[in-house]
């Protein structure tokens, strides 16, 4: 299944406590389970006033219904097309 | 009910499946919750033993046991009538002819127990499409059921193009538990070899651990393993005594179980078939035995000589004409029949057996029966085989085998020429018309409807003529020529009345009705209702369930979303309580449809991805789904727009209607728009709205030139709908006749061209509130070159648009469009003449015009709207 990057804008994302942060991964959780695997939740970067996620969906329309029933913001949605890092440098794949 | 016994064999390594089995069985008692188990493997893997071994335990009259059979045309329900026998009561009633419906809902009330119920149906790779339409009926209401639905199936025999894998595709949505039943180890061949004197290590290999085929190489004796399984079972029979052997004989040419009057008949002696029984070549199964397995009968009756095969389906045909229940069985006269080669009698029985079929809905078995009969029955009366050639037509047309049907109908009408029965053949002709207008021959399709009118004109007022009408009426429509399709709708309702022919008037009342409400009027509503009412009091669900997608989907057409969004609801709510999948999904796509217009964008994202899940989302309704799923991907910014949209263009291609390309090539065009190359799609559109254009159809001609005009500037001839006043220039009165239909997406696009910044304003935040990313940022683009320095309100003397123009040379150059000279444009706009004069020249300057005339005309093709 595809990678998707999300973007949530949620004025005040950096602010939250803990305890807020834990309940709005746990409600993430449970939709995901109703979803039977349609959609999986890789990671999430916290900022001042946006959530940046990291998801793997069957389509688009996944990650929208993902956000409607946990009631997480959706402003876009990206396709992944590659993944890069430092390694990527090396094409020989050799490290030095 | 009585359920043999598994052959008295020990069940080797398959413990965990049975506790999985029980596992299962338990969590139904404790929840209340049906579960839905699948159990699948290669023939001979010991499905049956398996479920057998689980249900023993089990409350005998908690289990209802159902199989499918192996005759060449499955007996439609076949699983239900096995259980009926059983237990009988409302399920018998229901299948002496309660209809499809009453059928279904007696097998629900037989899983209504105080303990669950564990309904088993097996070889469900047989089954006919009636059964394969109740395993999904119930499928579906698992949860809700107290009871365990378990089917077994030969998994290697269920391919993708195998009926079944539809119907599990659907079920997939259920969560049904899955079970695979493996090949025996070495060690468990090894096992059950103990005692034997045989090579177990190459007994392993010969079998592949197959349990059937160790028990049958067990059984035969053999000092050596036999190569097949065949082998096996012959080496076995070769064995018997001969009356056993007979008896044997006797039950292979009875496919699935055979009744003991039965094999009376056939010479199966008493003791001969208990000598069978004892020797485990046969279970008993009530009062009936059959094979241990399937394989093992086909084995057997391969080698009974022909001529004694014949003479044993010869003496069950006779038989079976007189059975004790009193009910004939056609399907399996048919059968018998046709293995007899007795061509009369196949040509008797098989078209009744196709009448039962289509009674319960198996359409594919009615074919079959009809195809067996035509096959078998060359030597029937001419106006015989035309009928049979005539109904073959209509039921392949029914399965949407387009050619096939063709080719059955040309058959018909060929014969009826032939036998002199004009009438029969024009009606033939009429019905192949209506064929080939589906399969998108339209020129063809209406020329044979004339040589049907021509033909049956002359022969006095029938209801083939009525028909023929009908039919004529109904091709206008599809080709979207609606003032004819009216003219001819009303004929045939007209001669409808007069014949008393409530079918037809029902037909026509929602043909013609969808028409005349297309092209605006208003009574064509109340015609499809009372056509829809009419189709409810003479029993057709078939035609109110077309009333409503039809009102839906035409309603839908013209964004007429009061009428079409009930209508479509009240499609889906019968198709569900009337078991028709393609009109529920049909119409789903359509209200997916309509919520994307209305600016419903979370319920039509969520309806479509549902129906595009479904395995039955084909044809049409896939080139709708994808349409509506590309044009909200595309809309709201996200990635794969363009996959649904291709697989969109390439089955509106195949079809050529413009009803189906329009909304697909619009749909591309705006995607196109939305990514800044709005020219990328242009030869579509122009192609596609040129055959609107032919067709003289407002809504697709207007949308079409809409985005011509969107990609080239080119100004759209003026229409009727809210896109040709956008597009010529008056975008602030498109934006309130949206507002009227409804459409918020079209109307904030129709806003945000306007001239006045808080408008476009409204319309930026409209744009965001849908969550229309990419049309929101065109639009903010477009408030900058407002530019920021300019102040809000009523001061908009410096304001831009995007010619380049102020406000103020946006004004003159309105009134130089309608032909003011300088003196009269100082006159309207309270300035000195010269000071007109100065504007003029910067507004050819600007727009690179060397006359009046031309600055107009450039100002048409860059979309400058000229207002005044």
């Amino acid at each position: 299944m595809p990678k998707y990057l999300i973007e949530r804008e949620l004025p005040g994302a950096g602010a939250l406590g803990p305890g807020e942060l834990a309940a709005i991964a746990a409600k993430s959780n449970e939709v995901l389970v109703g979803m039977g695997g349609r959609a999986q939740w890789v990671q999430s970067f916290v900022t001042d006033d946006r959530i940046t996620c990291i998801y793997i969906a069957d389509n688009p329309e996944s990650i929208r219904e993902h956000g409607r029933c946990g009631g997480f913001p959706v402003t876009a949605v990206h396709r992944v097309a590659e993944v890069i890092d430092p390694i990527t440098a090396d094409r020989q794949g050799a490290l030095r | 009910m009585t359920v043999g016994t598994s052959g008295g064999q020990t069940l080797l390594e398959r413990a965990s499946l049975l506790a999985l089995l029980h596992g299962l069985h338990e969590d139904v008692a404790k929840q209340g919750e049906g579960r839905l188990v699948l159990v699948g493997g290669e023939p001979g893997a010991g499905k049956t033993s398996l479920v057998r071994a689980f249900t023993s335990p089990l409350p005998p009259d908690t289990i209802l046991w159902g199989g499918c059979d192996s005759l060449r045309t499955a007996r439609p329900l076949g699983p239900l009538f096995d259980i009926a026998a059983a237990v009988g009561g409302p399920i018998a009633d229901a299948l002496a002819g309660a209809g499809r419906e009453g059928v279904f809902s007696a097998t629900l009330g037989l899983l209504g127990g105080p303990l669950p119920t564990v309904l088993v149906i097996e070889d469900l790779h047989w089954a006919d499409e009636a059964t394969l339409d109740l395993v999904s009926f119930l499928g579906r209401r698992t949860a809700e059921l107290h009871a365990m639905l378990v089917l077994t199936y030969r998994s290697d025999e269920v391919g993708a193009d195998h009926p079944l894998t539809l119907v599990l595709g659907e079920l997939a949505t259920v969560g049904p538990a899955r079970i695979d039943v493996p090949p025996l180890s070495a060690a468990g061949v090894a096992a059950l070899a103990e005692g034997h004197d045989i090579d177990t290590g190459e007994l392993y290999r010969l079998t592949d651990g197959n349990p059937f085929f160790v028990t049958e190489c067990l059984s035969a004796g053999l000092d050596q393993v036999p190569v097949t399984v065949r082998d096996a079972v012959l080496a076995r029979r070769s064995r018997l005594e001969p009356g056993a052997r007979m008896a044997l004989d006797a039950v292979a040419v009875v496919p699935s179980r055979a009744e003991l009057w039965l094999l009376e008949a056939l010479g199966a002696s008493p003791a001969g078939l208990d000598g069978c029984v004892e020797a485990g070549v046969l279970v008993p199964v009530g009062a009936s035995v059959s094979f241990r397995h399937e394989l093992a009968r086909l084995a057997v009756l391969d080698v009974v000589p022909p001529a004694r095969r014949r003479e044993l389906h010869r003496r069950a045909m006779d038989r079976l004409m007189t059975p004790p229940t009193g009910v004939r069985d056609h399907a399996r006269l048919a059968h018998h029949a046709a293995a007899a080669a007795d061509a009369r009698a196949v040509a008797i029985h098989a078209p009744l057996a196709a009448d039962e079929a289509l009674a319960l809905g198996a359409r594919r078995e009615a074919t079959a029966h009809l195809e067996l009969a035509l096959r078998h029955g060359t030597a029937l009366p001419l106006p015989v085989r035309a009928k049979l050639w005539d109904r073959l037509g209509t039921e392949r047309a029914n399965l949407a085998q387009l050619s096939e049907s063709v080719e059955a109908f040309e058959e018909a009408g060929r014969l009826f020429a032939e036998a002199g029965d004009e009438v029969a053949r024009a009606a033939t002709l009429v019905r192949l018309s209506g064929v080939l207008g589906t399969a998108g021959r339209q020129v063809e399709a209406v020329e044979l409807s004339d040589t049907a009118l021509e033909i049956l004109e002359p022969l006095g007022r029938t209801s083939e003529l009525a028909d023929a009408y009908g039919q004529r009426c109904a091709h206008l429509m599809l080709a979207r020529q609606l003032d004819d399709a009216e003219r001819w709708g009303q004929r045939a309702m007209a001669l409808a009345a007069e014949l008393g022919d409530e079918l037809t008037l029902a037909r026509v009342r929602v043909q013609s009705g969808v028409a005349k409400f297309m092209s605006g009027e208003d009574a064509g509503l109340t015609r499809i209702r009372e056509g829809i009412a009419l189709a409810e009091r003479i029993g057709r669900p078939d035609l109110e369930s077309l009333g409503w997608r039809q009102l839906g989907s035409g309603g839908g057409e013209i964004r007429r979303y009061a009428e079409a969004v009930p209508a479509l609801r009240r499609c889906i709510e019968h198709a569900i309580r009337h078991e028709m999948p393609t009109n529920l999904l049909y119409a789903s796509a359509w209200l997916a449809r309509c919520h994307l217009e209305q600016g419903r964008w979370d319920d039509s994202s969520e309806l479509v991805s549902e129906t595009l899940r479904s395995p039955r989302c084909v044809g049409t309704t896939e080139i709708t789904a994808c349409t509506v799923l590309g044009r909200l991907r595309s809309r709201r910014g996200d990635p794969d727009a363009w996959t649904p949209l291709d697989r969109a263009l390439e089955l509106a291609r195949e079809t050529g209607h413009l009803q189906r390309l329009w909304p697909v090539a619009a749909a591309r065009a705006e995607a196109a728009w939305l990514e800044g190359s709005a020219e990328r799609e242009i030869d579509l559109v122009d192609e596609v709205h040129a055959l609107a254009d032919r067709l003289g159809y407002p809504w697709a001609r207007e949308e079409l030139g809409f985005w011509l005009w969107r990609s080239t500037g080119a100004a759209p001839a003026p229409g009727v709908t809210p896109f040709s006043l956008h597009g010529c220039g008056s975008p602030g009165a498109a934006a309130e006749a949206w507002e009227k239909l409804g459409c918020p997406y079209e109307e904030a696009l129709a806003r945000a061209d306007t001239r006045d910044v808080d408008e476009v304003r409204l319309a930026l935040a409209a744009l965001v509130a849908l969550g229309a990313e990419p049309a929101a940022r065109l639009v903010r683009a477009r408030l900058r070159t407002f530019g920021a320095t300019v102040p809000r309100g009523p001061n908009r003397a410096t304001r831009e648009n995007p010619g380049g123009l102020s406000d103020r040379e946006l004004d003159v150059l309105g009134l130089v469009a309608l032909g003011c000279t300088n003196a009269e444009i100082g006159d309207r706009l309270g300035i000195a003449t010269k000071t007109v004069g100065h504007h003029v020249s910067h507004v050819l300057t600007k727009l690179g015009a060397r006359s009046r005339a031309e600055a107009v005309a450039l100002a048409a093709t860059r979309g400058i709207p000229l207002e005044v």
